[in-house]
């Protein structure tokens, strides 16, 4: 049994790396910005939107203007087009049909030309431009007389761009939706840019993979900093490989078993929180420091009081926050409590029997110098007042989300390139499908440069327009003319054969068009320019598709309620701080007080977001195990070594994340980092042990 | 694209020109008629030229552009503005070269015999239906284009 227990450890973190590989749960992880937004009408309308605008581009540019670039344009989308899921650009052939089917209807009729139309006329210029042709001529049998504007059956999809080269566009599968289909595609693109750097490509898929890849890059440097760190701390201080192994795998453990429960919570889980989830596992590390410390583990103890009420104190107050309403933090604080949680167990009740002995004389405390605990109190209460001067929030929930601005650039240019202008998408609504229709002609009408697969409904005006015209007429005569110019009799026979009444169509059926129900509504987008965009979103039916716009009153609710629930942890945090050092309150409130002020002078610098408010709040229920520790009645030497330990360690979790370029993982890591210099100079300059101690 | 490439290269190989004399019928569906008339295409090493006394049209095909000349004016397109003209110079050259994988991109071959059937893809197929030739001794025995409006054209070599 004993050698059993002594694996214990490791058989827990087999058993749940072998459960986590063979579960969904990695599969549930997502880099989506859409994860970590509020639940809510506008994350389902966002969702909506990225389920009706599926159309996903491949733009190709050649940047050279020589006469041979044009042909390289082409070399190289013949070569992108060996790819399965890569396709010349084509209409969609629903809607293609819906069109070819109600042709009249579709199409804008020339009303100046039919009112001066000459019939005989028209059809001697066709006749010629027939015999002329080289080899073929393509007679619209239902428009001969090009009484209505339609597009050519083969069109060029090579641009020419001035001072840059050509550009072109392909289409890639809607059927590819997985990031690994996302990625494999992306390798083989970015494969064929290598070969010639005039190339340049965008998707918008590549804001995906290369946000993946980013975040794992980042997560990579992260570990690989924070593993650095640890080994230092156990390998050059405590000289404990044994010890750093199985702390190592305890922390695994912990982390693989929130990352189940969490997935099997939330369903998805960002990527982010996954990411601080690893992170606040390592304040577990405290646990197991100060038992260690102070021969816990040597004597076999399974319950140490201070210990309990650290880990009780900080799984509260992240139980707490669960209840904030921010996806991203109710997943982060779920995540906490369960891996703190189960880290405890295993710190408390697996480790007495590992016999482990804590290390003598490795570290010696520096003393600097006494400052009362008043004056820190007074100090800390100064630095508060001035950032709640200073304070400003960041209401731009895009700031949170990787910024790519080489993509960004590039997706302008060649959107711009493509549409003459900068264009924006805006959702649009209609409480039956008639009135949506309706909604998206009156837009386009209105803005011209506006464009949506809506217009191509017919509405009743269209019909009407048709009604004032005699098609009958013009096919009797177009019939009876057409052989003495020279063309085979009933040629044009079905011609200008128009629909009497609107083709009726139900919801099902019209879904290609971009149209999805929401609620009670019907809803589809259009595509406007940016000039026109605060004007277009003055108009009622129209809502704004930017996520900073949507999330804006979402975030100001959050940080209402964040602060809300803030006092209760608080509140939360001083019971338990009063329960546990009673006689030292007042000196242990500095704990929470300082790193509290220090984190607050951030504010001069810097616009304060959701995260960082969250990280400010961790940080003190993180700091107030310190305060517990250290202003507890049995405080000693051992118990400052496993504070600076601990605090090390704390670095070693949150406060590399200062070193990720993600400015969501950015905003923990400068808290974290500046709370923890916070606490370290609060540990230097308040003298915690007590006379007995001394 | 490669094909044009692929032209460029095939063309420069070509160490000596060759006269081809052919003759060119088109039906037209909608005027029900039928139009014949006789042309002359030149193999140069860097240029196809297609030449059609009666009308003195001639149509001068590079890897570059296309010139359309007549007795009154002389115009120039890039292949892509001149589609018709740039599938009938790729058709006219692959078939002459006998390399018939350069047609692949636009066309499923299918071979029975001596005759060879291309049957287009994607967008050529909005307006051809199929094209059939056969080429005996390096001889052009026929080619016919069938389009979609029931038109076609049937050149056969007469040198």
């Amino acid at each position: 049994m004993n050698k059993q227990i002594k694996y214990l450890n490791f058989i827990i973190f087999a058993v749940l790396l072998l459960f986590f590989s063979l579960s969904s749960t990695q599969k549930n992880i997502s880099t989506n910005i859409l994860s970590i937004l509020p639940d809510g009408d506008n994350k389902e309308l966002l969702k909506k939107f990225e389920n009706i605008h599926n159309t996903k581009l491949l733009f190709i540019g050649y940047k050279s203007l020589d006469k041979n670039s044009l042909e390289k344009l082409k070399q190289i989308e013949k070569k992108l087009l060996e790819n399965q899921h890569i396709k010349k650009l084509a209409k969609n052939k629903l809607i293609e049909e819906y069109e070819k089917k109600h042709y009249y209807l579709t199409n804008t009729i020339d009303t100046k030309k039919l009112e001066k139309l000459d019939t005989h006329k028209e059809l001697q210029t066709l006749y010629q431009q027939i015999v002329a042709a080289p080899f073929n001529f393509q007679i619209d049998t239902k428009d001969p007389l090009n009484i209505f504007q339609k597009n050519s059956a083969v069109k060029s999809l090579y641009f020419k761009i001035k001072e840059y080269g050509y550009i072109t566009i392909l289409q890639l599968d809607n059927s590819i939706d997985t990031m690994q289909e996302y990625q494999e595609l992306y390798d083989f693109t970015k494969k064929i840019q290598l070969e010639d750097s005039n190339i340049e490509l965008f998707s918008s898929l590549f804001y995906y993979v290369e946000s993946q890849n980013k975040i794992k890059r980042d997560t990579n440097t992260i570990i690989f900093i924070a593993v650095f760190i640890l080994v230092i701390l156990y390998l050059l201080i405590l000289k404990n490989l044994k010890l750093l192994l199985n702390t190592l795998v305890t922390l695994g453990s912990s982390i693989l078993f929130a990352l189940i429960v969490t997935v099997g919570i939330f369903g998805e889980l960002s990527i982010f929180s996954v990411i601080f989830g690893i992170s606040i596992s390592t304040i577990a590390i405290d646990y197991m420091f100060h038992n260690y410390m102070h021969g816990f583990y040597e004597n076999k103890k399974t319950l140490n009081k201070d210990v309990f009420y650290g880990m009780f104190t900080t799984v509260g107050a992240f139980f707490i926050l669960s209840f904030c309403e921010f996806k991203l933090i109710e997943q982060l604080s779920f995540f906490a409590v369960i891996s703190l949680f189960f880290s405890y167990l295993q710190f408390s009740f697996i480790y007495p029997y590992l016999g482990f002995i804590p290390p003598k004389n490795i570290l010696k405390y520096p003393k600097i110098f006494f400052v009362k605990p008043s004056y820190i109190t007074l100090l800390s209460l100064v630095f508060i007042v001035f950032s709640l001067f200073t304070f400003k929030f960041d209401l731009d929930i895009k700031n949170l989300d990787v910024q790519n601005k080489k993509l960004q650039q590039l997706d302008e240019f060649f959107t711009t390139q493509i549409n003459g202008d900068k264009k924006i998408a805006v959702l649009i609504f209609g409480n039956t499908l008639k009135e949506l229709i309706e909604n998206g002609h009156t837009l386009v009408n209105k803005y011209p440069n506006s464009f949506t697969n809506l217009t191509k409904i017919p509405l009743e005006k269209d019909l009407q327009i048709l009604e004032q015209y005699d098609f009958d007429k013009i096919n009797q005569e177009l019939n009876s003319i057409a052989p003495q110019v020279g063309f085979r009799a009933k040629m044009f026979q079905d011609s200008y054969k128009q629909e009497k009444t609107l083709p009726q169509y139900n919801f099902e059926q019209l879904k290609e068009f971009g149209i999805a129900q929401y609620k009670t509504q019907y809803i589809s987008y259009v595509i406007v320019s940016k000039k026109n965009y605060n004007e277009i979103l003055q108009e009622p039916f129209v809502k704004s598709l930017s996520v900073k716009e949507l999330f804006q009153a979402d975030l100001k609710n959050t940080f209402e309620s964040l602060k809300l629930l803030a006092g209760f942890t608080i509140l939360f945090i001083l019971f338990m701080l009063y329960l546990s050092v009673k006689r030292n309150f007042f000196k242990a409130l500095n704990y929470i007080l300082f790193p509290l002020g220090i984190i607050g002078i951030l504010a001069y610098f810097i616009e304060f977001n959701i995260l960082h408010i969250f990280m400010m709040i961790v940080i003190v229920s993180i700091s107030i195990d310190y305060g517990i520790y250290m202003n507890n009645t049995t405080v000693d030497t051992q118990t400052q070594k496993a504070v600076v330990y601990s605090l090390l360690s704390t670095f070693a979790g949150f406060g590399v994340l200062i070193f990720s370029s993600l400015n969501a993982l950015f905003s923990i890591g400068i808290v974290a980092t500046v709370g923890i210099v916070a606490i370290m100079i609060l540990l230097l300059l308040q003298n915690n042990l007590n006379e007995e101690a001394k | 694209m490669v094909k044009l490439l692929l032209i460029g290269i095939l063309l420069l190989q070509f160490s000596y020109a060759k006269d081809i004399t052919f003759s060119e019928k088109r039906y037209i569906y909608a005027i029900d008629n039928e139009f014949s008339k006789n042309g002359k295409l030149f193999m140069e090493p860097q240029r196809v030229v297609l030449e059609y006394p009666q009308t003195h049209k001639k149509v001068i095909y590079t890897k570059d552009f296309i010139q359309i000349s007549d007795e009154e004016k002389t115009e120039s397109f890039t292949h892509e503005e001149n589609h018709q003209y740039k599938l009938f110079f790729t058709l006219v050259i692959a078939i002459y070269n006998n390399d018939l994988e350069q047609l692949q991109e636009n066309f499923e071959i299918k071979k029975n015999k001596e005759e060879v059937t291309l049957l287009p893809k994607e967008q050529i197929v909005s307006v051809i239906k199929k094209i059939s030739f056969e080429k005996t001794k390096e001889r052009l025995k026929y080619l016919t284009i069938y389009f979609q409006n029931q038109d076609r054209i049937t050149i056969e070599q007469t040198n």
